[in-house]
């Protein structure tokens, strides 16, 4: 009895023989999640890890020796070309990010206070910007605002000017697209801010007697702050990584993103890859920046917030003015897609000098089936861009679930390799890639991938697999562990509970991570033109082709199809997803 | 039907030790509970009988097999977790039967067996619903039908009524008993609170930081604490501490500084004269004003609590407090605030506790 109730029975050296077979059981049982890792791990290394390595090396050689020229040229004083631009840079993304702040969190706070006819639709449409690819969305503002645009043409037309008043360029066009493209960072974050926000917080403080400007300064700033900090944060990047603006409106306003791309064509990689490397410093330093920030000021509501609640417009007059304010702002934002459907609906050789166009059909759509040179990069986008997007959905699986499930030391560092190629601009990524893949490697078979359509695609999956791992463990982390737990102890096999447990949960996640994917990488530009060849022309660059043989309405006809995609997914990820699918879409 | 030992069982993460070294012996057919404070092990012991974690050390043997390192998928047991895991894609119908699914069995044995499995937990008719329409307590129910459809050897149980408001508690810890007792499955229950684990276990053992510190019968735990951990752990018990000054056969007298009292030790020897010990008394030993006042103590009324059927008294003597549960009919019941009186227990009734592990 007394030996039976000891809390340390002598048992311990006791103990069975073990059956055979054990040591292989305990090696899977043990090492499964380690073996996953790696094969995790070798695919970020030799997609990332190694082409990265490799720029930053080259960084520092000039024509094969070691050396600091490269960076000695960059800061040189006597020829300031790079240094303009990084200084370029910085300006512009400076000045973007104060005015998307202005227009975002004016819009925000606007929408959440008041309540007028129609505001719940008005304050869905001021996310239309997002369902434009980049180069689409500067083509059509060129159409719109450019030399020889719409807009400066009617108002030249009304006034009875000799010339256009004005026409987008230089620094102040890259500067409108940006605050078009870039101001809805501020307006979701400081939206869902707004959203969480509890009004009671305020009531409380009035309560103990403070006035209104304390509570504002006290409580209301402070608890809205990080939204600012993080979409300035993430804005800035954007900016300084911003490609397609500065390439076709830049002329002689020239930015870092564009230097490396000069550098390039010009055969000097060794700068390029310098350039590259400053860039991607800096891009990497605001994304640790993000990271620290939002690590350390994480404010969740005890209770249940109530939002600060919208406050009906009950005055006739103002009404009215908040509802025409609506229908004005909607049409400002909405006016690039309208010019987009316009000039696809432009037949060649009608529209010559007259302001508007005088004649509209749907000849350039009928073209998409039967010109070759508009369908192939449709076709060669659609291949290149779902073998990207097969490939991130199974890298995503695996990589997610190490991430939310896996328990193996060295998670954080996963976590960090994924999330690199969000924080880096496309010119680094193709850059790194054209250094690293000139030469045969085992890990492309022993094949060179430059100058080869596998390029194309490579790229699409570095860059934007983590939208899709985003979007995955964000599924994955709502699916309980004791599920997949609870299936293993009924006896389901690995497969059957992989199959019949994780995957149905996940798979809206899975799914719009994949449709994400998919139309970023349909639309790409950045990468596109540093890395495409003539067999796998992508639509981004069948857009700027047609372009530049002045076919207007076809150019335009490729970017409506990116539109309509772009807003087919949207639809179904916010089915999917809800309002987190908007923030998803960056 | 199945024996489990556990032989020197231990599980770290990272630089906690959950589990330590721990061996305990489950009969077969017992319903067994693991009892102890969040954090004290007794999930991790759990989930390495169910495959689900990989101990660092040790061995667990089922029927005399070891199976430390099979897969959890090739264990038979069954499993209900603390939040039920039922697969919310699928109805009750579907949940119930997805072992039996992945076990391969034909469709309409699996069909009869749900049936079974439900009307087992007077489920039947709600087949088609998702978890998502059922309340707690279904959820419960479900969770325990879908964890026995598949006639595993070994029941495990997590927790499985935490998550159920105080009468509900009550309805399906009788019903986990019963279809405990009529399914004769040797059950291992994980569980912090102890008025369940008294109620439901044939045995316990309680944990403490990964350590086994006592395993007996409910009767054994509650009235023969070995430590003060369990004496505290298990019930609202008077712990106080003294000085050995005599022993008379298996009679120890403790000094406790306000007076002296005659006490046992039920487990192992008389500790040594001169040593200082912890004694436990519980409450409803105690008698003020009891007839037999040789082995007592003089104390001070501080605070009376009428609470029904008994009614709480507490005394304090010098710098000790000591509380005495009596029956609200008994004399005693009238005592107030500031009177004095003499508390006795029998000198069994005095526990000299182990030291603390």
């Amino acid at each position: 009895m007394a030996g039976l109730n000891d809390p340390q029975p002598q048992a311990e050296t006791r103990g069975l023989p073990r059956p055979s077979g054990q040591t292989w059981s305990k090696f899977w049982a043990v090492g499964r999640t380690y073996l996953l890792a790696a094969v995790v791990f070798a695919v970020l290394l030799s997609c990332i890890g190694y082409p990265l390595l490799q720029t930053v090396l080259l960084s520092f050689t000039r024509d094969g020796q070691p050396s600091l020229a490269n960076y000695r040229d960059f800061f040189s004083l006597s020829r300031p070309v790079n240094l303009q631009a990084l200084g370029n840079s910085l300006y512009l993304s400076v000045v973007t990010v104060v005015l998307c702040a202005a227009v975002g969190a004016a819009l925000a706070l606007f929408y959440h206070r008041y309540r007028f006819p129609g505001s719940q639709l008005f304050s869905t449409l001021v996310i239309t910007p997002i369902v434009f690819p980049p180069l689409v969305s500067v083509v059509s503002y060129m159409w719109l605002f450019g030399e020889g645009g719409v807009v400066p043409g009617l108002i030249r037309d009304i006034f009875g000017l000799s010339k256009p008043p004005f026409g987008l360029s230089g620094f102040g066009g890259i500067l409108l697209i940006h605050v078009y493209t870039q101001f809805i960072y501020f307006y979701l974050l400081v939206s869902a801010a707004l959203a969480r926000f509890d009004h009671s917080l305020e009531e409380a403080a009035y309560v103990l007697g403070a006035s209104r400007w304390y509570t504002l300064r006290r409580v209301t700033v402070p608890l809205l702050l990080p939204a600012f900090v993080a979409a300035s944060l993430i804005v800035f990047m954007v900016s300084m990584s911003s490609f397609a603006a500065p390439y076709m409106l830049g002329g002689r306003f020239r930015v870092l993103s564009m230097q490396i791309f000069v550098s390039k064509l010009n055969g000097d990689m060794d700068m390029a890859a310098a350039q590259a490397v400053i860039l991607g410093m800096i891009c990497i330093l605001v994304v640790l920046a993000l990271r620290a920030y939002e690590g350390r000021s994480q404010y969740t509501f005890a209770g249940k917030g109530l939002g600060i609640r919208a406050v009906p417009i009950t005055r006739g007059s103002a009404r009215h003015l908040a509802f025409l304010g609506g229908v004005l702002l909607s049409l400002v934002l909405m006016l690039p897609h309208i010019m987009l459907v316009i000039i696809a609906l432009v037949p060649q050789g009608t529209w010559t000098w007259q302001t508007l166009p005088p004649v509209l059909a749907f000849d350039n759509f009928r073209f998409l089936f039967t010109r070759p040179d508009l369908w192939l990069p449709v076709r060669n986008s659609v291949l290149m861009a779902g073998i990207a997007t097969v490939a991130g959905v199974i890298f995503a699986l695996v990589a997610s679930y190490l991430l939310t499930k896996g328990r193996f030391r060295g998670r954080g560092l996963l976590d960090a390799l994924v999330m690199v190629p969000w924080a880096l601009p496309g010119t680094i990524i193709a850059i790194s890639m054209i250094i690293a893949f000139n030469r045969p490697l085992p890990t492309t078979f022993g094949k060179v991938l430059v100058g080869t359509v596998w390029m194309l695609p490579l790229a699409y999956f570095i860059n934007f697999m983590p939208l899709i791992v985003r979007a995955t463990s964000a599924s994955l982390q709502q699916l309980d562990n004791s599920l997949i737990e609870s299936a293993l102890t009924l006896g389901a096999s690995w497969f059957t509970v992989f199959r019949r447990v994780i995957l149905p949960i996940v798979m809206p996640g899975v799914l719009s991570g994949a449709l994400l994917m998919f139309v970023q990488a349909f639309g790409e530009f950045t990468m596109s033109i540093l890395l495409y060849v003539v067999d796998n022309r992508p639509i981004s660059i069948g857009i700027l082709e047609r372009m530049q043989f002045f076919e207007l309405g076809e150019a335009a006809v490729l970017g409506v199809l990116q539109v309509v995609l772009m807003m087919i997914v949207l639809i179904i990820t916010r089915r999917y997803l809800g309002a987190r699918a908007t923030q998803a879409f960056f | 039907m199945a024996h489990i030992q556990l032989i020197g069982l231990s599980k770290r993460f990272g630089p906690v030790t959950a589990v330590d070294r721990v061996s305990l012996e489950i009969h077969d057919g017992e319903f067994f509970t693991l009892l102890g404070p969040s954090g004290c092990g007794k999930t991790t012991t759990l989930r390495a009988i169910a495959g689900l974690e990989t101990p660092d050390e040790g061995q667990i043997v089922v029927d005399g097999k070891d199976i430390t390192y099979l897969p959890a998928n090739r264990r038979r047991v069954g499993m209900v977790f603390q939040n039920y895991a039922l697969f919310p894609h699928m109805n009750v119908f579907e949940n119930v039967a997805f072992g039996l699914r992945a076990r391969g069995e034909p469709a309409q044995e699996i069909a009869h067996r749900v049936r079974q499995s439900l009307a087992l937990v007077r489920l039947d008719g709600f087949a088609d619903r998702k978890p998502g329409q059922l309340s707690g307590g279904q959820q419960q129910r479900v969770a325990l039908a879908r964890a026995l459809a598949c006639r595993p050897e070994i029941l495990l149980l997590d927790e499985p009524l935490s998550n159920l408001d105080a009468k509900l508690r009550e309805e399906t810890r009788t019903e986990i008993q019963r279809l405990q007792k009529e399914s004769g499955i040797t059950t291992v229950y994980v569980t912090h609170d102890q008025s369940e684990a008294l109620a439901l276990s044939d045995r316990i053992a309680v944990m403490n930081n990964g350590r086994l510190e006592q395993v007996g019968t409910p009767a054994e735990i509650y009235g023969k604490p070995a430590t003060a951990f369990v004496a505290r752990f298990i019930g609202q018990v008077n712990v106080l501490a003294g000085t050995v000054q005599a022993v008379e056969g298996s009679r120890v007298l403790v000094d406790l500084g306000v007076g002296r009292l005659w006490a046992e030790r039920p487990r192992s020897d008389p500790p040594p004269v001169g040593k200082t010990v912890q004694v436990c008394i519980h409450p409803e030993n105690l008698e003020p004003a009891g007839a037999d006042s040789s082995n007592g103590l003089e104390a001070q009324v501080e605070l009376v609590q009428f609470n029904g059927v008994t009614t709480l008294l507490r005394f304090r003597a010098g710098a000790v407090t000591l509380e005495a549960i009596v029956l609200s009919r008994s004399p005693a019941a009238g005592l107030r605030r500031g009177m004095s009186a003499r508390l006795t227990v029998a000198p069994e009734h005095v526990l000299i506790l182990d030291d603390a592990s």
